[in-house]
């Protein structure tokens, strides 16, 4: 199987995958692309088929909250000398949060929070690669993201439209050891959308100078076997791919948006990457990556954790609402991811603390309003369904309905499990 | 027998590490006003104490002494080297690669050593050129060009995570910072010495711009210490942090033992002590602004102690760590003297002093192989940040001569750099890699993608042509200067953000209440909201560093890092919250940029505003346009087939910008061959 998961570019790949339909089910090859084949049902014949959860994600939208959440004074308050500056509120979920939450409450009975989440990381580049992939990074492998793991088994969720995105945040090569056509669109500022899209001058010129910028780099290309120089005939593929589109171009520019909408989820750079995260999941992309702010709170933490909670929470808020009002929150798995959490001992600020911390699910067929585990009476332990990130993986893997034991075959020939071979907490899903 | 002047060394300022200086000048923020006051302590006395506390500026002189390469001892040293990569190619039943041509040397030199490719006008000076020692000439031309000192800040740049200012701040203060490392270039400053005054550095940014490495980890022992492991000593130990490290024997308590180090070292320490009656009635911003680039401090008190969670029975959890230094294999070296720990005042001197040693374990390796990468494209040991067990590398006996050599070149950079490119390894034909994590054998140079500071000013050279390395790097120390403060006055900078005017008015002590006073009923309403001041502003934007005509710059001469919706960050330049993290890497987004973006929009929209499709434009017919803008752009003639594609295009009406558009575009132009 080696070379037929090896360098297959887009376009091939969906031959490949066509050609496998036409054998084995005799799909006609049309112009309208049969969309069981691109993402939105889960591969047949799964033992796992119909079991809890199972494949019902179809679109995920990851925010990783960068720098490291404080769980206590977020989504899992604690009484007592470690408490935080915020105080528990009830919430239309049954478990409560902190009062720096005040909308989230108000959506909590959709939130599924897994509290006993543990590593031993505390360190922000590796535990923020590893929530990111679910890999320790080692030995100079680049591991994928969660939406180029399903890329890889569900094939690319649209004919035109990236099936990742990673937003407010470079790709930093999440495609990992899976072909180039897996890397995301990474988008830095929400605002710009999809920057440079539009060809100077006429399309026609742009036609002419690509044909003769094709034909001059014809040489260089076949003389060079780098994997790198070939990633890049893919990239202007896909780029010139884009520029001829229109209704998916307008997926990526949040000014289409109607007023209201864009008033709901407010001018915070977070706020604009979630509304362009709902409009490209809406216009096919499977992935969406967020990063929020600056969770880093050693000190101050009392004005600090305010001022990036009220963002928080109010967008998170909007999104879930919106993504509901939609009916879309049923198929749409909205996760919070923080790296680590922070020390149960508060003194102004708190540091890191990788033993226990807080993930946040919600849609996509989890178990809404319901607290999965618990931390003991500090947040300093799990007490209950610990759950390591690799298990975590497995589970949004799970939920994905990709096959989550199986062995993926990386471009350097060497084969890897999703999660690391982490075993998924069914107990999230209704 | 000639020698190479490769560094001509001014002499450098002398190294202020007097720790008595802890107050200093904390510059007080408020708001749209910052204030700054300073008390210098008597230079003489200091200067005095500071020698008998600090062995390094015992050992070091302030002012290097010149390291003069003789050619003979250069070409000795070259040709060990290549000895050694073919040894190991024949022992691995591989061939070395061909000579490369003429001007892929060429090409590959100016990017290597200058940060750019060459000008026609250079390109054509030394293709035409005939003589012997023409390579030598030129690679000591590029060693002391203006273009080197530039392509070095960006290299420190990544490195270090230069920013111009810290996270959460209003003001440049990482202007000092910068300014010390480009003092540093200017001086040549040897790695040895500018990695001690990094990780010694105490005072404040106004004394002593060297504390900004530290400060980027400012609260984080444990970052910081896995930060300094990885830059320098080539030693990921981060796994160690949370369990015993497999390979190396090391123990989780090992790496608290080397972050102790730093443990007493509070960078948060002194926050507004000139103003301290004044504090109550400041904003808490005004307050929080300040801690990051308040003063680092030693507090006797604040020893690092193991973690809540420490689950090893060799220590209990709370218990207060001894300092103790790394070993690797369990062996000793001169490097190794008993730490003092009993003085804190000295433990991150002491660290200091272990950790540039020449018999460092791992000090000379890993930088030896961080400019090996940085020369050759990819480490003889990869990862640069994690070479583990020396002898396990695919060639351990060219990173130990590599390391050798550093030593004994007083690890000059420039002049180790100066070796590496007279080898013969670096004149053959770069050798692609397809498989990421076979070892690479250096049958060639590897074949990659320039980075995007190479790339960036590789443009640039094309839009300004000889301009480029005209001028040095860009110098700040008299803008810094008026924020530092003469002994015994007191100056406030006041920048109006909304204006963006900044002005210097001069108070005394005495009238320092009264200005405080107003200062705060003058600040305005929104001052504490959260979007007050985002964005940093810079008071050094202003029109005082080497530009190019039409608000354009090198890489090194603009905003560090540039903003992110900029060509160069999408072409990979660091965001600097990550040592060592520019990327290589394309993507679809980097696509529509190159090809549609603004640069290329002024390409395209103003062909007369570029320097070498202008000139390209006045060389005469079809043909001869070409093979200029060729040669400007690629560094070589178009071939007979190339010449027919574009006349046949141009004849239908692709103008020549455009062609240029399409050379710019392709892969030839970004990957280094």
């Amino acid at each position: 199987m080696r070379h037929l998961h090896q360098g297959l570019c887009g376009e091939s790949r969906r031959t490949f995958m066509l050609n496998c339909a036409r054998a084995a089910f005799g799909v006609t090859v049309g112009a309208a692309l049969p969309s069981a084949l691109f993402g939105e049902t889960p591969p047949a014949k799964s033992a796992a088929a119909g079991k809890a959860g199972f494949g019902k994600t179809k679109r995920m939208i990851f925010i990783a909250p960068r720098g490291g959440m404080s769980h206590i004074d977020s989504f899992d308050p604690k009484p007592g000398a470690g408490k935080g500056p915020g105080n528990p509120i009830s919430t239309t979920g049954d478990f409560q949060i902190t009062s720096f939450f005040p909308e989230t409450a108000k959506v909590s009975k959709h939130l599924c929070l897994i509290r006993s989440m543990t590593a031993k990381i505390a360190i922000h580049a590796p535990a923020a690669y590893l929530m990111r992939t679910g890999f320790t990074e080692q030995g100079g492998v680049k591991h994928p993201i969660m939406g180029a793991w399903a890329q890889s088994f569900l094939g690319p969720s649209h004919k035109i439209m990236p099936s990742s995105v990673t937003l407010c945040r470079r790709s930093d090569q999440a495609h990992g050891f899976f072909p180039v056509t897996h890397s995301p669109i990474a988008i830095g500022d929400p605002a710009d959308g999809l920057a440079n899209a539009k060809a100077i001058g006429s399309m026609d010129d742009f036609r002419k100078r690509n044909d003769l910028l094709n034909l001059l780099d014809a040489d260089f290309r076949k003389h060079s076997a780098d994997l790198e120089v070939k990633n890049y005939t893919d990239y202007y593929a896909g780029a010139t791919e884009l520029m001829k589109s229109t209704s998916e171009l307008e997926s990526f520019d949040i000014s289409k948006e109607p007023k209201d909408m864009q008033d709901a989820y407010g001018p915070s750079r977070f706020g604009q990457a979630c509304l362009l995260a709902r409009r490209l999941i809406s216009a096919g992309t499977r992935f969406v990556e967020i990063e929020h702010g600056e969770w880093d709170h050693h000190k101050n933490l009392t004005k600090d954790f305010e001022e990036q909670a009220s963002d928080l929470d109010r967008v998170y808020a909007t999104l879930i609402t919106d993504l509901q009002q939609r009916g879309m929150l049923d198929s749409t798995m909205v996760v919070i991811a923080s790296e680590f959490g922070r020390s149960p001992s508060f003194n102004g600020g708190r540091n890191h603390y990788p033993s226990c911390f807080t993930t946040v699910l919600a849609g996509g067929g989890v178990k809404g309003g319901f607290a999965y585990s618990a931390s003991d009476e500090r947040g300093a332990q799990p007490v209950n369904n610990p759950t390591s990130v690799g298990d975590l993986h497995a589970t949004l893997g799970w939920a994905f309905g990709l096959p989550i034991e199986k062995e993926a075959l990386g471009v350097n020939g060497r084969t890897y499990v999703l999660g690391n071979r982490g075993k998924p907490a069914l107990g999230v899903f209704a | 027998m000639n020698t190479r002047p490769l560094t001509a060394t001014p002499a450098a300022k002398p190294f202020i590490t007097d720790r008595r200086i802890r107050i200093g000048v904390p510059s007080l923020l408020i708001g749209l006003l910052y204030v700054c006051s300073s008390i210098i302590p008597a230079a003489t006395a200091t200067a005095a104490e500071n020698i008998s506390k600090n062995p390094k500026s015992q050992a070091t002189p302030a002012a290097p002494a010149p390291v003069v390469v003789d050619a003979a001892y250069l070409a000795k040293a070259a040709a060990r080297i290549d000895a050694l990569v073919n040894d190991h190619l024949k022992k691995q039943n591989l061939k070395p690669n061909a000579k490369a041509a003429d001007a892929v040397y060429l090409r590959r030199v100016y990017v290597t050593l200058a940060g750019r490719i060459p000008t026609q006008h250079e390109a054509l000076e030394f293709l035409n050129d005939k003589s012997p020692n023409r390579q030598s000439r030129l690679v000591d031309k590029l060693l002391t060009s203006n273009g080197y000192k530039s392509s070095m800040f960006n290299w420190y740049a990544d490195l270090f995570r230069v920013t111009k200012a810290l996270k959460g701040s209003l003001i440049s203060e990482g202007g000092f910072f910068m300014q010390f490392l480009r003092d540093s270039l200017n001086s040549n400053k040897p790695w040895d010495q500018l990695v001690f005054e990094m990780m010694a550095a105490e005072g404040s940014y106004a004394e002593n711009g060297a504390i900004g490495l530290l400060l980027k980890d400012a609260g984080m022992p444990l970052d910081s210490m896995t930060n300094t492991m990885t830059l320098f000593l080539g030693a990921d130990i981060s796994c160690a942090q949370c369990h015993d490290h497999p390979l190396n024997d090391w123990k989780q308590s090992d790496f608290y033992k080397m972050a102790a180090f730093f443990g007493t070292t509070d960078v948060n320490g002194i926050r507004m002590v000139q103003f301290k009656s004044y504090n109550e009635k400041l904003p808490q911003h005004a307050l929080s602004s300040n801690l990051h680039h308040a003063l680092p401090k030693v507090d006797k008190n604040d020893w690092l102690t193991y973690p809540d969670d420490y689950a090893y029975k060799d220590a209990k959890p709370g218990e207060v760590v001894k300092p103790a230094f790394l070993m690797w294999d369990k062996k000793s070296t001169p490097a190794y003297v008993p730490v003092n720990y009993k003085d804190q005042d000295s433990l991150r001197v002491q660290f200091a002093t272990w950790l540039t040693h020449p018999q460092n374990p791992r000090f000379a390796a890993t930088i030896s192989n961080r400019m090996w990468k940085r020369v050759f494209g990819i480490g003889v040991r990869e990862q640069v940040t994690d070479l583990d067990d020396l002898t396990s590398a695919s060639n351990p006996a060219l990173l130990a001569y590599l390391a050798e050599e550093m030593v004994r070149l007083k690890f000059d950079l420039r002049a180790f750099q100066g070796l590496l490119v007279s080898t013969e390894l670096f004149q053959r034909e770069a050798e692609a890699r397809t498989d990421q994590t076979a070892p690479f054998h250096f049958p060639g140079p590897l074949l990659r993608r320039m980075t995007s500071e190479q790339i960036f000013d590789s443009l640039m050279t094309t839009y300004v042509g000889d301009l480029i390395d005209h001028d040095g790097l860009r110098d700040e120390t008299a803008r810094l200067k008026s924020l530092t403060i003469a002994q015994g006055k007191t100056y406030v900078v006041c920048e109006d953000i909304n204006e963006n005017k900044p002005g210097i008015v001069k108070y005394d002590k005495a009238a320092m209440g009264a200005l405080v006073e107003r200062l705060i009923k003058e600040l305005p309403k929104d001052a504490g909201s959260k979007d007050f001041g985002k964005g940093a502003k810079d008071v050094s934007d202003a029109k005082n560093g080497p530009n190019f005509p039409h608000g354009s710059a090198r890489a090194s001469e603009m905003k560090q890092p540039q903003d992110e919706n900029h060509l160069i960050r999408y072409l990979g330049q660091s965001s600097r919250n990550a040592p060592d993290d520019g990327s290589l890497e394309g993507g679809i987004a980097q696509a529509l940029n190159l090809m549609n973006g603004d640069l290329m929009n002024k390409f395209l929209c103003s062909p007369d505003r570029s320097f070498a499709v202008k000139q390209a434009q006045a060389a005469g017919g079809t043909e001869a346009q070409v093979r200029s803008l060729y040669v400007s752009l690629l560094t070589r003639h178009p071939t007979p087939a190339q010449l027919q594609q574009i006349t046949t295009a141009m004849s239908q009406g692709v103008k020549l910008s455009e062609v240029a558009w399409a050379i710019f575009n392709g892969r030839e132009f970004i990957f280094l061959q």
